[in-house]
């Protein structure tokens, strides 16, 4: 019997092993704790190297930038490089480096640089508008078209809107290089809904839209302009210029006229405002003429495009054989079987059967602008 | 306790309460203390658990250490060069005081941490018991770290292997683990070591199983990966996803390449054989000074290094920036062959003479230096067919690495773990193999048993650790009672053989076992008139010559042991010690080895009865 009252038998003995457990545990314990240790450690020295490597890498790149505007590209391809390799995640040192290639010339290391980059940031906006460079440096320029959209809608970090829009402006000024009037209309419509407030901008779209054959954007552009500052002459000669665009030869007279006012020295305003009176005078289809100087309008009109046809060496044909007929008659009135509209057809149809080499010869502004008038 | 107060009678009354009445005795409460020792010991006894632990812990553990030694190597080398300070002088001064000032240090205080720390750990596991001293592993991390940062022309990943077994071995001793489970400990953390060493941790599992356990399928392999893989995490924790190198996309341009990577082979394997036998042959010549010279013959390497790199900066220090230009095609032609041939004297020299680095670094520095040099030329000549210089400066690391180390599985794996692309897989196995079987016919052992050699240690080779789980020498050695004296003459042994069947006795003398005497040859000697002539002359040249066919290990299978009785035309070989070759610590004989293999029984076979009967006269 044991008695309930009587004290617990003592614990049992702690085993010999014990000794050897507590070594084991106290052995662990201690690997624990010096990972912990190690761990604090490591991170801080990390933290140190990369504080002191960024430092470098920052160096560098200032280095190289104040090397690329002192127009030493070589040099700065140096210093970007050893920024780049210090810090291969910032993707400013790398498009710096492409940059400073670009410059010295090195436009297939250039696209290898920027190549690599957009595997890892394909969205970057700034990254794609310097691969567009390089490509327009080596001739893609489709392929230039393709990076500018992609840097337009890309990511930009701060001042993205303004980013977004000089990438826009530059595939449109390429655009505008290359006379691809389609394509430049449809990057310059975006414009006419989010129209910018800079007056300067608006004279330069203004004159965009004139190039993108899209004359009563660039009418609206300019009166936009004048609108805010009527003493602007530039935006009257633009004005002046949508007018011929759209054949109202008379208001851009007055436009011109009213820019030449504001700068009478300017001579190519001058030049335009002639342009328009001439213009004005030969108009076959200007209001208020009698019959007689409609028909001497339109049989002038028939002359100056045959003239310019022959001067590009067109092919012979009947619509002209009719025309040289015509001429040939020499009548103050018109013939019997011949209206002035007639006439004028027959100068309409002479001008757009003209062969491609005539547009390569770039024919003189009046009878461009004639043409444009009488076919509407 | 009292007893029941209900009233009962009778005898039943009487058992029921004294049943009732009977003490519920509750086993005291064990302390606590108790209670963990039983868990702890339980955990301890279950192998499976420990080992997982382990791994992780030692994982974990090493690779923190080597972070912690690539950072403050980094940092060390940032404070001898500072930037801006980039004095020509300084290339020569500081090599030079830090190879005298780490070489004092390892000749008075880390003897054991000198030279690569691979072969030592392949020592440590296959003669030591897995035993690597605390004085090891901090006079290696110390040492290294200094020597490298001073620009010494060696590697950081073979002292991070030994760092990592050495730890691995300080904790299984602490943890009373037993000899078996330690050696198992050292490949778990020299692949954690090379992980974080070289941020490839498949290639640091195959490297420590194929190199330094010398058998892939290992029973440690899951507590490799484990380590290897919690290595490679914490290396990623502290210092980010930045790769060692930085390579540019691969891409085969036409299969004629394919011809050209066979050329790079071809240089690989002649480069490989230039280099590890210059590197044996220097330090043979420096284990031939005096030995008062050993503290200060790092010197050497540090003034070679440094006159080096008073010209060519890039020579100096573990190089892995070269490497990277290298592998991104930006430097010259001139240079990158400049650099190989540099690189490969300064690293003979600086490894020779004593100083704490590894090969395995300036390896890869060798193969992608000539590497982009074979590529810049291929490339100016067959532009449109060949793929950018850095792409064979890539495949010229893994040429190099078969080459030099002989790890061919490894290499190969290494490098594409680095590109992370199949393409890469066939123009590397073309090279590597091509080096590894040129290295191999000219140079027939690999470089890190040679240096094993020159140490005195006779480590199993990779086909014989291979043959691991076969029967051994030691299932089938007996002592050595039955040895002739070396200076004993001719009729004198003669008598002392007597009749007795043995073929083959041993011949020893102060220093140890000197070689083997066939009695065929004693009778004879005896019979041409050398009775008086000592035994010693009888003892074959060849088996005097250290060429290691006419004894054998006890770990050795004995499959080898009948081989070598054929090659030796003995049938008895002696056993000797792996430390020292002369230390005879038994013998096995033809009828042995048919015994262990169940063929005969002992005394069925003929002559072993008397044989034995002789020993035990003996």
């Amino acid at each position: 019997m044991v008695d309930p009252m009587s004290p617990p038998p003592p614990p049992p003995p702690i085993p010999a092993r014990a000794a050897d457990v507590s070594i084991f545990v106290a052995t662990i314990l201690g690997v624990v704790v010096l990972i912990g240790a190690l761990l604090s450690f490591d991170l801080f020295l990390a933290r140190i190297d990369r504080r002191e490597s960024d430092a470098h890498a920052a160096d560098e790149y200032n280095e190289g930038a104040r090397l690329l505007q002192q127009g030493r590209p070589s040099d700065a391809v140096e210093r970007f490089g050893t920024a780049a390799s210090i810090d291969r995640a910032n993707v400013s040192y790398a498009l710096g480096l492409a940059e400073a290639m670009l410059a010295a010339g090195r436009t297939t290391d250039a696209e290898a640089t920027l190549r690599a980059l957009l595997d890892r940031a394909e969205n970057d906006g700034a990254v794609n508008l310097v691969m567009a460079h390089v490509m327009i440096r080596e001739g893609k320029e489709q392929e230039a078209k393709a990076y500018f959209h992609r840097a337009i809608f890309g990511r930009w970090g701060a001042d993205s809107l303004q980013q977004r829009r000089q990438a826009r402006f530059e595939l449109i000024d390429l655009l505008a290089r290359r006379n691809d009037a389609r394509e430049l209309l449809a990057e310059l419509l975006p414009f006419e809904e989010v129209s910018p407030d800079s007056l300067a901008l608006r004279r330069r779209l203004g004159a965009l839209f004139l190039r993108a054959s899209s004359p009563a954007r660039a009418a609206d552009m300019f009166r936009d302009v004048l609108r805010r500052d009527p003493n602007d002459a530039d935006a009257y000669a633009g004005m002046g210029e949508a007018a011929l665009g759209l054949g109202n030869f008379r208001t851009a007279k007055a436009d011109f006229a009213a820019a030449e006012s504001l700068r009478p020295t300017d001579t190519e305003i001058a030049r335009r405002a002639a342009l328009s009176d001439t213009l004005v005078a030969i108009d076959p289809t200007a209001r208020g003429l009698n019959a007689h100087e409609r028909w001497a309008r339109s049989m002038a009109l028939v002359s100056r495009t045959l003239g310019a046809l022959a001067a590009c060496s067109a092919p012979p044909s009947a619509g002209a054989d009719s025309a040289r007929a015509l001429l040939a008659q020499s009548s103050p009135t018109p013939a019997r079987a011949w209206s002035s509209e007639k006439v004028v057809g027959l100068a309409v149809d002479l001008w757009s059967g003209r062969p491609p080499a005539c547009d390569a010869m770039k024919p003189d502004d009046v009878l461009r602008l004639l043409q444009l008038r009488v076919a509407q | 306790m009292q007893s029941s107060p209900r009233g009962r009678s009778g005898a039943s009354a009487g058992a029921m309460d004294e049943r009732i009445s009977a003490p519920t005795v509750t086993p005291p409460a064990r302390p606590w203390y108790a209670r963990l020792l039983e868990l702890v010991e339980d955990f301890r006894r279950r192998e499976d658990r420990l080992a997982l632990a382990l791994s992780l812990l030692i994982g974990a553990l090493v690779g923190l250490t080597v972070v912690a030694f690539i950072l403050l190597t980094g940092r060390l080398a940032a404070h001898m060069y500072p930037p801006g300070g980039e004095a020509a002088w300084r290339r020569i001064v500081v090599p030079t005081l830090g190879a005298l000032a780490t070489g004092y240090l390892l000749y008075r205080f880390f003897p054991n941490a000198r030279g690569s720390g691979i072969p030592q750990t392949r020592a440590a596991i296959f003669v030591e018991d897995g035993r690597i001293s605390l004085r090891t592993v901090l006079g290696k991390f110390l040492c290294c770290s200094a020597s490298l940062a001073s620009g010494i022309a060696l590697g950081r990943e073979g002292p991070s292997v030994q760092i990592g077994a050495g730890m691995s071995s300080v904790i299984g001793r602490r943890l009373g683990l037993s000899a078996q489970q330690v050696r198992w400990l050292l490949p778990v953390g020299a692949s954690a070591a090379l992980a974080a060493a070289f941020n490839t941790p498949i290639a640091a599992i195959l490297f420590s199983l194929e190199e330094i356990m010398g058998d892939m399928h290992a029973p440690i392999l899951g507590s490799v990966v484990l380590s290897s893989t919690t290595s490679w995490m914490v290396l990623h924790l502290v210092l980010g996803d930045e790769p060692l190198f930085h390579v540019a996309p691969y891409h085969l341009i036409a299969p004629s390449e394919l011809g050209i990577y066979a050329v790079l082979g071809i240089i690989g394997g002649f480069g490989s054989v230039a280099f590890v036998r210059m590197l044996l042959g220097l330090r043979r010549a420096f284990a031939r000074l005096p030995e008062w010279t050993v503290w200060c013959q790092p010197v050497v390497g540090g003034l070679c290094v440094g006159a080096f790199g008073y010209f060519v900066p890039q020579v100096l220090g573990v190089g892995y920036e070269q490497v990277d230009h290298a592998l991104s095609g930006d430097i010259v032609l001139r240079l990158l062959v400049l650099l190989a041939v540099l690189k490969i004297v300064a690293t003979a020299v600086c490894y020779a003479s004593g100083n704490a680095g590894g090969i395995f670094g300036p390896t890869m520095f060798i193969g992608a230096m000539l590497g982009g040099a074979v590529g810049q030329i291929a490339h100016g000549l067959l532009p449109a067919t060949t793929a950018s210089p850095g792409a064979y400066a890539l495949v010229g690391m893994g040429t190099a690495f078969a080459g030099i180390i002989r790890t061919p599985l490894t290499s190969v794996i290494m490098i594409f773990e680095v590109t992370r692309n199949y393409a890469i897989i066939v123009p590397l196995m073309i090279s590597n193999l091509l080096a590894f079987y040129i290295s191999q016919k000219f140079q027939r052992e690999p470089i890190y048993e040679a240096l094993s050699r020159q140490d005195g240690l006779h480590l199993p080779a990779g086909d014989v650790r291979g043959m691991s789980r076969q029967l051994r020498v030691s299932a089938a050695m007996r002592p050595a009672t039955s040895v002739l004296s070396a200076d004993l003459p001719a009729a004198d042994a003669r008598r002392r053989v007597g009749e007795a069947a043995v073929g083959s006795w041993p011949v020893v003398d102060a220093g140890g076992l000197v070689g083997m005497l066939r009695a065929a040859d004693l009778i004879a000697a005896v019979e041409n008139g050398h009775a008086s002539a000592p035994i010693r002359e009888l003892v074959d040249a060849g088996e005097a010559a250290d060429d290691g066919m006419w004894y054998v290990h006890r770990d050795h299978p004995l499959g080898l042991a009948l081989a070598r009785m054929g090659a030796a035309h003995h049938t008895v070989l002696p056993v000797v010690s792996r430390k020292n070759a002369r230390v005879l610590l038994g013998t096995v004989t033809l009828p042995d080895i048919l015994c262990a293999y169940g063929v005969e029984r002992v005394d069925e076979v003929p002559g072993v009865r008397e044989a034995t009967e002789a020993n035990t006269a003996e």
